[in-house]
């Protein structure tokens, strides 16, 4: 069975405009740089890393909020970056999207019905009656009083306004939802309810997902598989066992070094890898290896002359790095 | 009504949502929210200065509209001069006849202040009706398009506010000729800019939203991202830039009436009637009194209607 979703090399690259008057282009910013993944029908992938690492660009460029500068991206079958007028609504249908915050992902001068009928408007569905009908239903499914329809968004926190914002993208029944970020706008206790809510929602609605997120905490707990990127490109992927478990590349190792225990005692007796430095600008990304600047296990000059391609480690387990487990990390 | 909503606005995050499918329990009052309008008015009509300027523009409005009806046979005609008396009426004091005394020809300063009235208030409309509609149109696009577009607009909005207003203004009637209608046209071509970067600003903050993303991600057409989404949150500062406008309008009027360049003798105006009484600023202080004071509140009134508007108009913030 051919996944739900193929991305194949996904590139987007922002210009960069300089001067007020006589604007000049030249330089770009290599948000996502040949990215590929798939994600299997129900499955949920997790795409995790720094902020600025692209995920959210992938994300947007998926449901052609932007438009990919290369690359190709299979929805169910259709190539998405084809798709125009009545077929490109007809792919919106499919695919829904949750932001990032509840608070400016609502607009302000509607109720909570007319924010999630309107899905339902554009797509013309339903009488106006069934459409209220169908909108209460939802506010039930996420957890809100029906009868807050008539209600507008100022009048309720983030958790709430949240849940508004998945019951949109649940209204027209879609295969998949892309959820960027969508609970790290919130408080903890709120997080950990949103996130449940989003996995009873796939139980019952069989929804795919393509999970965006900072938090290797949250990815851990909802995520099937999980890709994790550098500077716009997927550096290793893989199950989330597989990912968190037994981490390749010496990024991941990192980050996931860098993600506190609860128990103090484990904590204190773990060995932390720090990066040292920023994250390297965008729009000269280093040669080679991206990572090779801040990497502990660095050999020059291959690593800063030769990119190294996705390799598998084991099944379904893929890992961007010349040197990935060939030598201990030293600390 | 209004208290107990206002306590069960804000509900417990933890009791609201303890669950999947949980109701938030002890809720009194769920019915119908009330429509943003209807807080707005509500939001307005407690600010008393904003109240004190909307009932101070409601009562020059009914003065200037029903002026013919009362003002002539009252107080006096406006503009006749009775040539064989006019020493007689000349600069009288204010009296039970002449409330606000009469000017060097006789004529009833009241009456000239009610008819001025008229001149005012529909300069300021008309003007800024000129502007605002120059300015939404410019500013739209330059949001809209941006690029090349947004720099010639932007670009051309800044060179209007390089030169001096009302010079800019006396130069622009200089070339389409004295009198009533091209200070309407003046003050409309010389506002828009303005607007237009009020406007402009406004919607590329609006853009900005994710609601704006969310309603194209959804496919939503254009025309419906921003009939729906973008205009109704981009126009209040408008609705709030407008009103002020009308004072400002009203003050240019005055001053070009008062430079020779707007109304002209003998319809009266009360930047011209400024002017008239200049002379007579020390013998008979009343000529310049009436019409200063009416400038002075109706301009005020305009500002303070402004000001509270802004405040009513803005969803987010509560009482």
């Amino acid at each position: 069975m051919s996944p739900l979703l193929e991305v194949k090399g996904l590139t987007k690259h922002f210009p960069v405009s300089k001067g007020v008057i006589l604007s000049r282009l030249g330089e770009t910013v290599k948000a996502v740089d040949d990215v590929s993944f798939s994600v299997e029908q129900g499955e949920t992938l997790g795409l995790v890393g720094e902020s600025g690492c692209g995920k959210s660009t992938t994300g947007r460029c998926i449901i052609r909020l932007l438009e990919p500068t290369a690359g190709s991206i299979h929805f169910d079958g259709t190539d998405v970056r084809k798709l125009r007028g009545r077929r490109l609504k007809a792919f919106r249908r499919d695919v829904q999207f949750i932001f990032q915050d509840p608070y400016a992902s609502l607009n302000p001068r509607m109720t909570f019905g007319e924010i999630m009928a309107e899905p339902l408007v554009i797509h013309n569905l339903g009488t106006r009656r069934e459409r209220e009908q169908r909108c209460k239903e939802m506010l039930e499914v996420v957890g809100l009083n029906p009868e807050h329809i008539h209600r507008y968004p100022h009048e309720f926190s983030g958790g709430q306004r949240q849940r508004v914002g998945i019951a949109r993208a649940l209204m027209l029944r879609p295969k998949m939802i892309i959820c960027d970020e969508p609970v790290s706008a919130l408080d903890v206790s709120i997080q950990a309810q949103i996130i449940n809510l989003l996995e009873e929602l796939q139980d019952e609605f069989g929804l795919t997902y393509l999970f965006i997120a900072h938090d290797l905490a949250v990815i851990r707990h909802i995520c099937d598989r999980v890709a994790v990127m550098y500077l716009g490109k997927v550096v290793e992927l893989g199950g989330w066992r597989q990912v968190y478990n037994d981490p390749h590349h010496p990024y991941t190792q990192a980050l996931l070094s860098a993600a506190p225990v609860p128990d103090p005692e484990k904590q204190r007796q773990r060995n932390r890898i720090i990066l040292r430095g920023d994250v390297p600008s965008p729009i000269k990304p280093p040669s080679g290896c991206r990572f090779h600047t801040r990497c502990p296990i660095a050999q020059f000059p291959l690593c800063s002359e030769e990119e190294p391609p996705l390799r598998e480690v084991a099944k379904g387990h893929q890992v961007a790095c010349h040197f990935a487990k060939s030598f201990p990390i030293p600390v | 009504m209004l208290r107990r909503r206002k306590g069960q606005v804000e509900i417990d995050e933890s009791t609201a949502v303890a669950g999947l499918g949980a109701v938030e329990a002890g809720e009194v009052f769920v019915g119908k929210g009330r429509t943003l309008r209807a807080d707005a008015i509500r939001r307005l009509r407690r600010n008393k200065l904003a109240m004190a300027g909307l009932v101070w523009i409601v009562i020059i409005i009914l003065v200037a509209v029903t002026a013919d009806l009362w003002a002539p046979r009252y107080l006096g005609d406006p503009t006749y001069i009775d040539t064989s008396r006019v020493a007689e009426l000349s600069l009288q004091p204010p009296s039970a006849e002449h409330p606000f005394g009469t000017d060097k020809l006789g004529r009833d300063i009241a009456s000239r202040v009610v008819y001025g009235a008229r001149v005012s208030l529909l300069v300021g409309v008309v003007a800024v009706f000129i502007m605002v509609v120059i300015g939404l149109f410019m500013g739209a696009i330059a949001a809209y398009y941006g690029g090349i577009w947004d720099s010639l607009i932007m670009r051309t909005a800044d060179v209007f506010f390089a030169f001096p207003y009302i010079l800019f203004a006396v130069a622009l009637i200089a070339v389409l000729g004295k009198g009533f209608q091209n200070v309407f046209i003046a003050i409309g071509i010389l506002g828009w800019p303005s607007i237009a970067r009020v406007f402009r600003s406004s919607i590329l903050s609006i853009k900005k939203n994710e609601y704006v993303d969310a309603a194209r991600a959804m496919g939503a057409s254009t025309l419906r991202i921003l009939g729906r989404h973008i205009m109704p949150n981009a126009i209040s500062p408008i609705i709030v830039y407008a009103t002020m406008s009308i004072g400002g309008a009203i003050l240019t009027e005055a001053a070009l009436s008062f430079l020779g360049m707007g109304v002209q003798p003998p319809d009266p105006s009360w930047g011209l009637m400024l002017s008239e009484a200049r002379a007579y600023i020390f013998t008979a202080p009343w000529l310049m009194f009436y019409p200063g004071l009416a400038i002075l509140t109706t301009v005020l009134g305009f500002v303070l209607l402004g000001d509270g508007l802004r405040d009513a108009l803005d969803v987010k913030l509560k009482e």
